[in-house]
């Protein structure tokens, strides 16, 4: 029933032209061993990213002249080899929430992972899984979660299951706790009954607080707390000077994505397909493990985005008249393969994207920069505030129609739901729409869900 | 044998609304609040009117509120949602300001919604997820300060060191005074029940404050001009069970009825809507730090995450009343989607096997589809700890 | 499994459930009658119980005057007057189980609406249970929705898993969902065996949730309904990790038995 797909070889002489990926720790990759990789060794390691035969998540994208999309796929697929690598060398992982912002974990010398990374390693950690293969072990290591917790745990739930099962080595669970979601700090407080007994530590997140001194300073604290936590581990000290030399990084990384994204969103039709554009602000902000390799990579796309804008070309898959979709909610979203097929493009989504759009202020004391930063992020912003910027962001992107989507287990988007759609819609007047999905952590969508958003986008169309 | 004054409190709670309308006609001011540590001392310094609202039970109201939160929420938060949908409540109705604590997330959204949908006059006041760490303390202290100030300007008059030191005393009195009752009512034979208490727990919500202290000591006098000083042991085979878990509000009977049908007796709480508010509040100084500090150092509420299992004060009081109100089991009550007590059910039952005390988890909501299925499950426990009562008696 | 009865006193125990009524009389030691009805809604739980009652008698040969004590349970125990004692069907879960098989330590009891997982000690007393939430997804009432979308026989359902070459995962949050699941999966070509065999095991999964709360200790006993669906077998014992006895008796009267046993008890004492 599957069907592999392979890059064409005919893309092979081209694509070894462009720029390789250099990575923090100083070493690279060439464009022929990415080639290798993502023809050879990815498709026998990871089979189920090359089948074709479903519209699954994690599905590479068929759009195999946008090169910046192969070298994306390619950082995700060796993400389980660099990680461990990582490891060895005594560099801390740290699982964290998903959608915060990263700079004082790499500054301190660790590498933050959002808990589908971390599902997805786990995964990964058994090689040559077929879909059906890969599917049902995430299903496993989401089910064991479930026994021991609950079944109303959102899917991350997986994530620390994976962890106490020993199946990963992470290092010190430490996220922010954003108010986006609801299970993070009491799945962070369960290990404390578990045998693995995982270092952790909770960065607050205080509500309502983007202009109040108090907060700024008991942020600040933390984060200076956190710094040396991952310090004490990697045995590295973290200096005023590393944290704004990261935060320089990440603002470019963020910044390029700022970018790109106004060019991609100004053209007529999409110059890249869903699953390409879902991938920026990943880059952006959750860095597959290095930010060096990522910011190199949004170069990269920013300028193969800018020349296909130029000549007008519209990415592989994308319909004629393809209806915008804008997505917002907790961090899922509808698979983009199945978007496109229903004749729709993803043009944002609110999860990431609140991180990318906020840069943080290098000079002066780093803590007290990235406190006000964070408590700054639209997403994290009570709900009216948080409505008004994602309509700003619906009528940039020219988006036709908003869709609320979020996890199953997942309490707080799901209490703002209405009220985000309700003022999305009367600031736009564009169509929105809430849907409940049980997607994260799962490769085949599920029925349901592909029929809700099918419908929608019918509605538009 | 009905106690006097549990009829005066009823008749005062009966009377209530009218008598807050009126206030509220003269010129009083009321503060409706929600949640889990908005400070009273404060609001009834400042010459305001505390109410602590929130009611459960009705499905009805359930089902209007979830049209604007959502069906995944907590049924407790969606019947706060319906009250203010419906507005019939007379103490919502009554409530000229709504203030809410974030300790509770869910509930801190439910502070958007109504005034978002319904225009109501909200103010929040923000609770650390580090409670414990001394950055975490300094925040909640400079929130307070934040809060009380809004406060003030809604009452027309400023914070005085004596009304507050006054305010103190009289809650301090009535944290005692409700304390006692709980000793009373745990007793062999005991002339009030723990509903009895329970129910005076939630007058309390809604009665003038200085007048509910006299009406709790008046109680007082009555128990123990019967019973002398109350004295807990366990002669007579009942099934002692302590209560614990997500809060079980006033109108909320659904379980409270189901245990004692097949013969369960309550003979304590660890809930948020009994005796757990009353426990552990040292307020060293009349001022807004010394209230801030006495109401972040006191037993934790389950909805604010802690890392070491070890020095946990939620599970040190849990295991503490256990042995206070010498009971033999806990039922463990969580609302569907209420995750800080329900994440933790297991890690509870563990806690408490090791101690020798079983634990029943009943996860419900207010629909009354379940009460077969929890009959069985609260018949079987009660089976359950008779019959290890006969088995250890015969050792 | 019957013996003609002879002057001993008898006991009965009677489970009246919501979709069969049971009934168990044993004297002497053994049990000397049973009677299964499917029970009647329009006649009522009382006569439900009294008609499977009369069953169980007239295979004992004795008459309702014999019975020294009566024992009821079962959601219907409510409305049993004839009963001199009701007992939830936890407690005679444990008792009936304890009886069959003597060194069972976990039970695990899957009806058509709930389920049940019970630790029992050496004496056969339950020191701890779980049972299902508000949930159709860890039920039998699964099985029977998606035996009604393959159009085959409830029975049938547990020799189908076992064909199984793989296993389709299949959504363990709703029972609903997973039925429209189901129906697309069987349009993309996926094999019915397949798909059946993910369905027990996202009822195992469920159910393993409840043994996280109490354990599982050998020997683990079947009982209830669904246990004498051998897919379902498979899937647990694969997800508990645990080996399952094998029922010799009908894992539907273990409740009624437990009863039974029960009333021997009181009524010896009376």
């Amino acid at each position: 029933m599957s069907r592999q797909f392979s890059y064409p070889e005919e893309l092979k002489s081209e694509f070894i032209e462009t720029d390789s990926i250099n990575f923090k720790d100083g070493t690279s990759v060439s464009t022929s061993e990415i080639w290798k990789f993502m023809t050879d060794e990815g498709p026998r390691r990871f089979p189920f990213a090359f089948d074709s035969s479903a519209n699954h998540i994690g599905r590479l994208s068929e759009d195999v002249e946008f090169f910046s999309g192969i070298k994306r796929g390619y950082l995700t697929l060796s993400l389980r080899d660099r990680l461990l690598k990582a490891h060895e060398k005594g560099v801390p992982i740290i699982l964290i929430q998903g959608g915060q912002s990263m700079d004082p974990y790499y500054a301190a010398g660790g590498i933050p992972l959002r808990p589908g990374f971390v599902s997805m390693w786990a995964r990964d950690m058994k090689e040559g899984l077929n879909l059906r293969e890969a599917d049902r072990r995430g299903v496993e290591i989401l089910e064991s979660g479930r026994k021991t917790i609950s079944i109303e745990a959102c899917n991350q739930v997986a994530a620390h299951a994976a962890i106490d099962d020993g199946i990963v080595p992470v290092d010190l669970i430490a996220p922010y706790l954003c108010l986006r979601c609801s299970d993070m700090a009491y799945l962070v407080e369960s290990h404390r009954n578990k045998k693995g007994n995982v270092p952790r530590y909770l960065v607050d997140y205080p509500i309502d607080q983007k202009n109040k001194e108090w907060a700024v300073d008991y942020m600040a604290t933390m984060l200076r707390t956190l710094t040396k936590k991952i310090s004490d581990i990697s045995g590295k000290e973290t200096t005023d000077k590393d944290i704004r030399e990261e935060i320089k990084v990440e603002n470019k990384g963020r910044q390029l994505a700022r970018e790109l994204t106004e060019i991609w969103w100004s053209a007529k039709l999409p110059p890249t397909n869903s699953t390409d554009f879902y991938g920026v602000p990943f880059l952006a902000n959750d860095f597959v493990g290095d930010p060096v390799a990522t910011v190199g990579v949004l170069e990269g796309t920013k300028k193969e985005v800018k020349e296909r804008v130029k000549h007008s070309v519209k990415g592989t898959g994308v319909a004629e008249d393809p209806k915008r979709l804008y997505v917002c909610g907790s961090c899922v979203g509808p698979n983009p393969n199945h978007v496109e097929k229903a004749g729709a493009v993803l043009v944002g989504r609110d999860d990431n994207w609140s991180t990318v759009s906020t840069d943080v202020k290098v000079s002066g004391d780093p803590y007290e920069n990235l406190a006000k930063a964070i408590l700054s992020f639209p997403y994290e912003q009570p709900t009216e505030k948080r409505a008004e910027w994602t309509a700003e962001q619906v009528k940039k992107s020219r988006a036709d129609g908003l869709i609320f989507m979020y996890q199953w287990g997942c309490n707080y988007q799901t209490s703002v739901a209405r009220m985000m759609a309700d003022i999305i819609k009367e600031q736009t007047g564009v169509p929105t729409t809430f849907i409940e999905v049980g997607e994260l952590g799962r490769m085949e969508a599920l029925e349901q869900s592909e029929n809700r958003v099918e419908a929608f986008i019918e509605m538009l169309r | 044998m009905a106690l006097d004054t549990l009829k005066k409190i009823e008749e005062a709670v009966k009377e209530r609304p009218q008598e807050l309308a009126e206030a509220r006609k003269n010129g009083a001011k009321v503060v409706g609040w929600f949640n889990y540590n908005i400070p009273e001392e404060i609001i009834h310094a400042l010459g305001l009117i505390p109410i602590r609202l929130g009611i459960g039970g009705d499905d009805r109201l359930v089902e209007i509120g979830a049209r604007y939160i959502s069906t995944k929420n907590c049924v407790f938060t969606r019947e706060i949602v319906g009250l203010f949908a419906e507005n019939q409540d007379p103490y919502i109705k009554n409530s000229d300001l709504v203030a809410v604590d974030a300790t509770c997330l869910q509930t801190y959204r439910v502070a958007e919604l109504i005034k978002y949908y319904f225009k109501v006059n909200t103010l929040i006041l923000g609770v650390p997820r580090n409670f414990y760490l001394p950055e975490g303390q300094e925040y909640f202290w400079k929130e307070l300060e934040s809060f009380t100030q809004k406060l003030e300007e809604f009452a027309g008059n400023k914070l005085d060191k004596n009304k507050l030191a006054e305010s103190i005393k009289l809650y301090n009195g009535i944290r005692k005074a409700l304390k006692d009752l709980y000793k009373y009512q745990a007793t062999d034979s005991p002339s009030i029940k723990w509903r009895e208490v329970f129910d005076a727990v939630h007058a309390g919500f809604y009665l003038d404050r200085d007048k509910y202290l006299s009406l709790l000591q008046e109680l007082l006098k009555e128990l123990k001009e019967e019973h002398g000083e109350p004295v807990i042991k366990n002669l007579n085979g009942d099934a002692r069970i302590l209560l614990s878990g997500s809060i079980i509000p006033p109108k909320d009977t659904k379980l409270i009825d189901i245990i004692e049908q097949v013969g369960g007796r309550i003979v304590g709480d660890e809930l948020w809507s009994g005796l757990n508010p009353s426990l552990n509040v040292n307020i060293k100084e009349p001022s807004v730090k010394g209230i801030a500090d006495a109401y972040i150092n006191r037993v934790p509420h389950a909805a604010l995450p802690y890392l070491d299992l070890e020095t946990d004060g939620r599970l040190k009081n849990l295991k503490q009343l256990i042995k206070d109100y010498k009971a033999q089991g806990v039922i463990y009550h969580t609302l569907r989607y209420c995750d800080p007590f329900t994440f933790k059910a297991g890690e509870t039952k563990d806690v408490l096997k090791n101690e020798g005390v079983p634990l029943l988890e009943i996860h419900t909501e207010y629909a009354g589809s379940d009460v077969e299925a929890i009959r069985t499950r609260a018949e079987a426990f009660v089976e359950l700890i008779k019959n290890k009562n006969i088995l250890e008696a015969t050792l | 499994m019957t013996q003609k009865a002879n002057n001993k006193p008898a006991f009965a125990g009677v489970d009246v459930g919501s979709l069969s009524t049971k009934s168990v009389i044993v004297s002497n030691g053994t049990i000397v009658g049973y009677g299964l009805i499917p029970t009647d809604v329009k006649l009522g739980t009382e006569k439900s119980g009294l008609t499977s009652l009369q069953k169980a008698l007239e295979v004992a040969k004795l008459s309702h005057d014999d019975l020294k004590y009566i024992v009821a349970t079962g959601y219907g125990r409510i409305s049993a007057p004839y009963a001199n004692k009701t007992v939830t069907e936890i407690t005679c879960h444990g008792r009936g189980a304890h009886y069959l098989h003597p060194s069972t330590r976990t039970i695990i009891d899957m009806g058509g609406q709930d389920c049940k997982a019970i630790r029992l000690d050496k004496d056969g007393n339950v020191i701890d249970f779980a049972m299902n939430d508000k949930c159709a997804a860890g039920t039998g009432r699964f099985l029977e929705v998606m035996a009604n979308v393959f159009k085959v026989k409830l029975d049938d359902l547990g020799p189908l898993a076992l064909k199984a070459k793989e296993i389709v995962p299949m959504s363990s949050t709703c029972t609903v969902f997973a039925e429209s699941e189901t129906i697309s999966l069987l349009a993309r070509g996926e094999k019915p065996e397949n798909i059946i065999k993910g369905i027990h095991h996202a009822i195992a999964n469920r159910i393993a949730g409840m043994f996280s709360r109490v354990g599982v200790e050998n020997d683990v006993f079947f009982s209830g309904g669904v246990a004498k669906n051998v897919g379902m077998k498979a899937a647990l014992e694969e997800v508990l990790k645990a080996k399952i006895v094998a029922p010799e008796y009908d894992p539907q009267l273990v409740g009624a038995l437990g009863a039974a046993i029960l009333a021997k008890t009181y009524g010896s004492k009376v």
